[in-house]
């Protein structure tokens, strides 16, 4: 089954990089949707059948850290497995997101990094 | 080099290499930038306040966009722009646990462009350390400012 992606960052380069390396990833990738912030992100969600959130910290509006804990407290979305991919190395930011989160992706990334990153989340899934 | 400019090398070096696959020469280092720069700034607060500024020469920078975007031909400039400001991002969100600890939080403001021919230094705030990347393309100049607790934190004071 195909997934359905959304890539959160108010880069729309990064996200292009994202989204590339998404592709290169041999994963089957279905719609890939794109937010420039985490309320962007939201909105999103509530459009279109997520099955995975790549998703940056650092952003105007709204944070990563917050769009986050939004998912978590809708029923709806709870569940839906989120791998943050930032530039934050905060050993005590992670330690608060960790547990919230099925991975992490710390920029700078190549492609096999990021793929790796997703394949074993998908992996899990797969399993479940 | 000092342990700072060290830091901030090795975050540049790591970030030009991983995101635009742009590898450093074996130059020495402070080469000066030549011609026309563009410029792009990250500043950061916490328990101390400063940003890193990132320069290119002008005519390098669609290329190094191209590089990070996988693409033959360079991206519209705002894009060029864009991408600028995540290698700055990048630096800044890798120097900063390198040099202030990994326990240590800060918030990092979104990427901006400086205008040509303005002082990056805001009030408060000098220039702590700066290091030139001699890379195929063209020389990268990464800078780290930071206030009066900043420069006492890492050891920049004088």
């Amino acid at each position: 089954m195909a997934l359905n992606v959304l890539v959160v960052d108010d880069s729309s380069v990064m996200r292009k990089m994202i989204v590339r390396a998404l592709k290169m990833s041999g994963l089957p990738i279905g719609q890939v949707h794109e937010a420039g912030n985490g309320q962007e992100g939201l909105e999103q969600m509530d459009r279109h059948w997520i099955d995975l959130a790549l998703v940056d910290l650092n952003m105007p509006v709204m944070t990563g850290e917050e769009m986050i804990d939004r998912l978590r407290e809708n029923h709806v979305t709870a569940d839906v497995p989120v791998v943050v991919v930032s530039t934050d190395g905060s050993e005590t930011r992670l330690a608060r997101i960790r547990p919230k989160v099925a991975g992490f992706v710390h920029k700078p990334f190549t492609p096999e990094q990021l793929g790796a990153a997703i394949t074993e989340v998908v992996g899990v899934l797969g399993n479940e | 080099m000092s342990e700072l400019e060290r830091a901030l090398y090795r975050a540049a070096v790591l970030t030009f290499e991983e995101l635009a696959f742009a590898l450093p020469m074996p130059e020495p280092a402070g080469r000066p930038l030549e011609g026309p720069t563009v410029r792009a700034r990250v500043a950061f607060r916490g328990p101390f306040a400063g940003q890193v500024v990132v320069a290119v020469a002008d005519g390098m920078l669609p290329v190094l966009a191209a590089n990070m975007l996988g693409e033959e031909a360079p991206p519209p400039r705002p894009e060029q722009e864009d991408a600028l400001g995540e290698l700055a991002n990048v630096v800044c969100g890798n120097v900063l646990p390198a040099v202030a600890g990994r326990e240590r939080v800060f918030h990092l403001d979104a990427p901006a462009p400086l205008p040509p021919g303005s002082d990056p230094a805001r009030p408060g705030e000098r220039l702590l350390v700066s290091v030139v990347l001699p890379l195929d393309e063209g020389a990268a100049r990464v800078s780290l400012f930071g206030d009066a607790e900043c420069a006492a934190a890492l050891g920049a004071s004088g």
